[in-house]
């Protein structure tokens, strides 16, 4: 199942641990010999800075793992283009009523209903691998304190509840 | 031999406290302003018109609040987009990468003169 894969974030992470999260001794081994795999080539050494071992162009062409994983970093290009967008709103808004009013019209466009949707795509793809990759990125301050299905539910209940206490406070506020 | 430090550390925090934020709720926000504001427009029901979002942001928390989110969002994304450069085996150099940041702390800026001027 985890197979002879390089990168440890994606198939350990996506998957429902039942075995896994027996005890942390076990996950913790098993993922720093995968991780010592990884990385042998490029031994980091106690206060040299880390410097990523270069990649070739068209590496990724080959590699499913890796393309999810660019996939999964590309999303954040469309929410830099959101912020973007709500930064110029915020900007419209200081200048008066009339720029709000433009920027506001140029919602009925179709262009932005689908700039919207994907937008909307990239940020659920990203809050959804996000939310599976969460037992690996926690900081180990906070390690054992749940399990990995526990993690995941925490952060499902989380993002639901400050995404509907959003729209409501947008609503009605 | 003075060693001399990394920026990395807060770079990455910035970058992961964007991821955070972005996975709690950017898909409801963007669902909300790309999609429900406009369509209930449509139906005649005015939502974030301008008098309530000037009033929102007037308020300390409200003005915070949208300072934060945009220059997180900003920071996650330039962040991500130099290290995808990096993946995809292009070497931009520390040029781009200085830039890259700068772009994102301009519209942070931004953002903070818009709400202190409102």
């Amino acid at each position: 199942m985890s197979g002879p894969t390089t990168r440890p974030t994606t198939r350990s992470g996506t998957r429902p641990t039942g075995k896994a999260t027996a005890g942390p001794a076990t996950t913790s081994a098993k993922r720093s010999t995968q991780v010592s795999t990884t990385v042998s080539t490029t031994k980091p050494i106690k206060g040299e800075p880390y410097e990523p071992s270069p990649r070739r162009i068209g590496e990724w062409l080959g590699d499913r793992d890796y393309q999810r994983y660019l996939v999964r970093e590309a999303t954040s290009l469309l929410l830099g283009l959101y912020a973007l967008w709500l930064l110029v709103g915020l900007l419209a808004l200081a200048i008066g009523p009339a720029a709000f009013e433009l920027w506001r019209a140029a919602h009925h466009s179709p262009w932005s209903y689908l700039a919207h949707l994907l937008a909307f795509a990239a940020a659920l793809y990203h809050a959804v691998t996000w939310i599976r990759l969460l037992p690996l990125t926690m900081p180990p301050l906070f390690g054992g304190r749940l399990d990995d299905v526990g993690w995941r539910r925490l952060a499902w209940i989380l993002s639901g509840v400050s995404s509907v206490a959003l729209l409501l406070y947008l609503t009605w506020a | 031999m003075s060693m001399q430090r990394s920026n990395e550390p807060p770079l990455w925090l910035l970058f992961s406290a964007g991821g955070t934020l972005a996975a709690l709720i950017a898909p409801a926000l963007i669902l909300y302003t790309g999609w429900v504001v406009p369509l209930a427009e449509r139906r005649g029901v005015e939502l974030l018109d301008y008098e309530s979002l000037h009033a929102l942001l007037q308020s300390g928390v409200g003005a915070a609040a949208i300072v934060v989110l945009i220059t997180l969002l900003l920071l996650h994304s330039a962040h991500r987009g130099y290290h995808l450069l990096h993946d995809l085996g292009i070497d931009a150099g520390p040029r781009a990468r200085r830039g890259c940041y700068a772009a994102a702390a301009a519209g942070g800026i931004a953002a903070t003169l818009a709400v202190v001027v409102l």
